[in-house]
């Protein structure tokens, strides 16, 4: 299984189609860096099966821990099997950040000053 | 896991089956020539094997990359096939050298509607340029006319006893075991012709004891032990459905027999009670119908629930109810 | 009762406060900040509860606009909507306000309700709305990729809404939980949170119902929370079904029931024994709801939803089958037996279900062969061979969840 970070992830060399493909799907290339990202995750299913061709793998996304900013994959979640959106690379909450006595505090502070674009 | 450790890797490996893998080997001379296959036999036969085994022969050293898995049951429908396939053509046609074409095996396909085969069909259509087709089925007859004219039709036959246990045999003198004669016929009672199911019970058994025999045998089958299925049987028979249901419902959970293993030991122990001919018939046309259900279906419990209910129109001693 | 809603009490009234859809957030607020006459309107689309209308708002708040809000269901034909924002009234001052600017912002919600047959020139409007109002236009809507949208999703900015994930969820919860002086378990919440698929006004509003007036809210009292459906309406709602007394009168109480297939077969098949005491009647009904149940099955493989109605006659046969008197009890077993089973289990199931399809993909069988003819005897493996265990659960990349599950010991 491989894990792709949504921000920034590298593909090994791409046929004109599969580029096409992708970049309809919502991805775009930064020519400089080298990487692909996610801009628009409304069709993360296609984007997830056309990667998952690409690098002949399962694919996961990772998730960002809102709290601490690592990054983490659904299966070591306790909720994955609640959770509705499984795998699509949102902000969550890591399984350390969670367990911390303090947390829901901690968590509308950092709510308070996350900085908005 | 020994299946896969014993695999053959080529058609010469693969002990049965000799006509088929003469015709095959003919094909095989002549690559570009090669039509779409059609693989049909009960399960655990080989059908998977060969099929592997010529792509692996084909398809040289990458063979992986050119060859896509599928299977009917676990893809969500037809869409995804196509997807799939459509997919996996362009990419490997992309840099095809002195490789003829990919293959895609598809497994269950008789497992299939008839519309899904249909859209199938179109699929193998467009794809038929860069990619070869072997579709696997237990039923042929399931297999629509259409697919299968533009298929070369191989039947595998049940395997006959002493083939399985002759595998058996091989396998375990390579895995230094002991495989006792009547630890080999519990085996293969069990599994019918199944020769797949019969390596992993063998291989389940090995861990018990270095030396296989009918005990340890049971030990390993003895899951589904047939006192339970008997009992709930009786209390079907009798009329007593609620009671009989629940035990079915331990079965499932508490125990976690699959369904599958549920059914065929209720078909043994249903064979083994003393109903009149007739009735024998007709149990066994009902079992087989709820077999067939219960894979078609969505709920085995409901299915199984649904095989119990029908028995409490038999006396247990013989004999339709009024 | 209190005084009042806690999905009203505790809306958020800032930024700040607003949980989850973090990046729908920012993109809005950076949307509305370089706002200027000319651009796109904004649509706003997901599940219900996930904070769309709230962000509306708050932003409007505080970016010093005054927001008007309608509703697609106050706006239903082109007419109205004209009459209530078209230039047709000059003195009408909702007119003024969109066509003259005057720092305000319109909010329409749940637009892809403004298309039903009463409906049709509603788009169009909209559209010459976003195209000629001088102020900022935001839409909201469940589900924008109805085709009948298409149009409206070109001429906007959309911004995608999820389901607000549980930690955060419980987060919210346990806050309120706190403000009211209520001490929450957190496994309490959880059940809460898994019944609201990431719905906050409905986890606020079920919060409310069970916690309200109490110092602590523990599992048990959780646990009554059933899914989707409340007990009292289930049990009305198989009262109709199975005292139908023909086919006509069992399918309309079908089609009425508000519970999802899977579960009424469920529990049709649990309840059938309860009504039919005949064993020949019995085996008849099981016979129609197990001719069903394969319905069900394809519907499922194939995504035909046509086949549906099938599988609701079958069932409806099912229990038309006769019409019997007396019933073993007059209450009905819901949820049925199995759900409950399930639910205990669902994460096993899960757990089994990737682990069928990993030794299948490797061994090259199906997940339901894995399942029949793999399963039973790695069971077997693992509990009685530790180093051959180890190495088949490498080979196979098995996680240590699953290799636990094969190794369990049978409770006897």
């Amino acid at each position: 299984m491989k894990v792709v970070t949504k921000d920034s992830f590298r593909l090994p060399y791409l046929g004109r189609e599969k580029y096409i493909e992708l970049v309809r799907s919502g991805v775009t290339y930064d020519k400089k860096t080298g990487t692909f990202s996610i801009k628009d995750a409304d069709n993360i299913d296609r984007i997830k099966l056309i990667l998952s061709e690409i690098l002949n793998d399962d694919i996961a996304f990772a998730q960002k821990c809102f709290m601490c900013q690592t990054r983490f994959t659904c299966t070591v979640c306790e909720f994955s099997n609640i959770c509705g959106t499984r795998d699509i690379p949102l902000y969550c909450i890591c399984k350390p950040c969670y367990n911390k006595p303090d947390f829901v505090e901690r968590y509308f502070t950092r709510l308070k000053s996350s900085r908005l674009r | 896991m020994w299946v896969e450790k014993y695999r053959p890797k080529t058609l010469d490996e693969v002990t049965n089956h000799k006509d088929t893998i003469q015709s095959l080997n003919a094909f095989l001379a002549t690559p570009k020539a090669m039509p779409h296959l059609l693989f049909a036999g009960p399960a655990g036969t080989g059908k998977t094997s060969v099929a592997l085994c010529i792509a692996q022969q084909l398809l040289e050293k990458h063979w992986r990359d050119y060859t896509l898995e599928l299977n009917a049951s676990d893809e969500r429908g037809i869409n995804m096939i196509r997807e799939r396939v459509k997919a996996f053509s362009r990419h490997a046609i992309g840099t095809l050298g002195n490789i003829p074409f990919n293959l895609i095996i598809l497994d269950e396909c008789d497992q299939m509607t008839a519309d899904a085969q249909t859209a199938l069909r179109r699929i193998m259509e467009t794809n038929s340029r860069v990619s070869r087709f072997i579709l696997i089925c237990n039923f042929s007859s399931k297999i629509i006319a259409p697919i299968q004219s533009r298929c070369v039709i191989f039947r595998f036959a049940g395997l006959k006893k002493e083939d399985i246990v002759g595998c058996l045999q091989r396998i375990s003198k390579k895995e230094a075991l002991t495989l006792k004669d009547d630890g080999a016929s519990a085996i293969v009672e069990y599994c019918g012709g199944d020769l797949r199911r019969a390596i992993n019970v063998l291989q389940a058994a090995s861990t018990l004891s270095k030396t296989v025999d009918e005990k340890v045998v049971l030990q390993v089958v003895g899951q589904a032990s047939p006192k339970e299925v008997g009992e709930m049987l009786k209390k079907a028979f009798a009329g007593n459905y609620l009671e009989a249901r629940d035990m079915l419902y331990d079965l499932m959970t508490r125990r976690g027999l699959s369904a599958t293993d549920i059914i065929r030991q209720i078909h043994r122990e249903v064979l083994k009670l003393d109903f009149p001919e007739k009735d024998r018939a007709e149990l066994s046309n009902i079992i087989g119908e709820y077999d067939f259900r219960l894979v078609e279906g969505a709920n085995e419990d409901v299915q199984l629930s649904a095989l119990l209910a029908q028995f409490a129109k038999f006396n247990a001693d013989g004999g339709k109810k009024a | 009762m209190s005084d009042r809603m806690w999905t009203e009490k505790y809306r958020p009234d800032t930024l700040s406060l607003i949980v989850g859809n973090e990046e729908a957030k920012s993109t809005f607020i950076a949307w509305l900040k370089r706002w200027k006459i000319g651009d796109k309107a904004a649509l706003l689309y997901g599940p219900p509860g996930t904070g769309k209308t709230t962000l509306a708002q708050v932003a409007s708040k505080e970016f010093g606009y005054r927001l008007i809000e309608m509703n697609a269901s106050d706006v239903r034909t082109k007419e109205a909507i004209m009459r209530v924002a078209g230039p047709t009234a000059i003195e009408d001052s909702l007119f003024k306000t969109l066509y003259k600017g005057t720092g305000s912002m319109l909010f329409i919600d749940e637009v892809d309700g403004i298309f039903g047959r009463e409906d049709r020139g509603g788009v169009g409007a909209v559209l010459k709305i976003i195209a000629e109002a001088k102020i900022p236009i935001v839409l909201a809507a469940n589900d924008p990729w109805n085709p009948r949208l298409r149009y409206l999703r070109q001429a906007c900015e959309t911004i995608r809404f999820y389901e607000i994930r549980p930690p955060m969820l419980i987060a919210l919860l346990k806050r309120i939980c706190r403000s009211e002086g209520i001490d929450a378990d957190k496994e309490a919440l959880q059940i809460i949170v898994e019944n609201s698929r990431g719905d906050i006004r409905s986890a606020t509003n079920d919060l409310q119902s069970l916690a309200e007036g109490r110092k602590t809210l523990k599992v048990s009292d959780v646990e009554r929370l059933s899914p989707r459906d409340r007990q009292a309406d289930v049990q009305e709602t198989l009262r109709k079904i199975f005292l139908a007394e023909n086919f006509k009168q069992a399918r309309r109480a079908l089609d009425e029931s508000d519970i999802d297939y899977e579960m009424l077969l469920q529990t049709l098949h649990d309840n059938l024994p309860f009504k039919y005491v005949d064993p020949s009647t019995l085996a008849s009904a099981y016979n129609k709801l197990s001719q069903a149940d394969v319905f069900l099955g394809r519907i499922t493989r194939t995504q035909s939803w046509s086949l549906l109605s099938y599988a609701l006659e079958l069932m409806a046969a099912g229990i038309a089958s006769a019409n019997e008197g007396g019933y073993r009890s007059a209450q009905y077993r819901f949820p049925p037996y199995k759900i409950m089973l399930l639910a205990r289990t669902k994460a096993e199931r899960e757990l089994k279900k990737n682990l069928c399809l990993r030794v299948g993909s490797k061994c090259h069988v199906s997940s339901r062969v894995a399942n029949n003819d793999f399963l039973p005897f790695m069971k077997v493996i693992f509990r009685n061979d530790a180093s051959l265990a180890s190495s088949i659960a490498s080979w196979l990349q098995l996680e240590g969840e699953m290799v636990k599950y094969l190794k369990q010991v049978e409770a006897s």
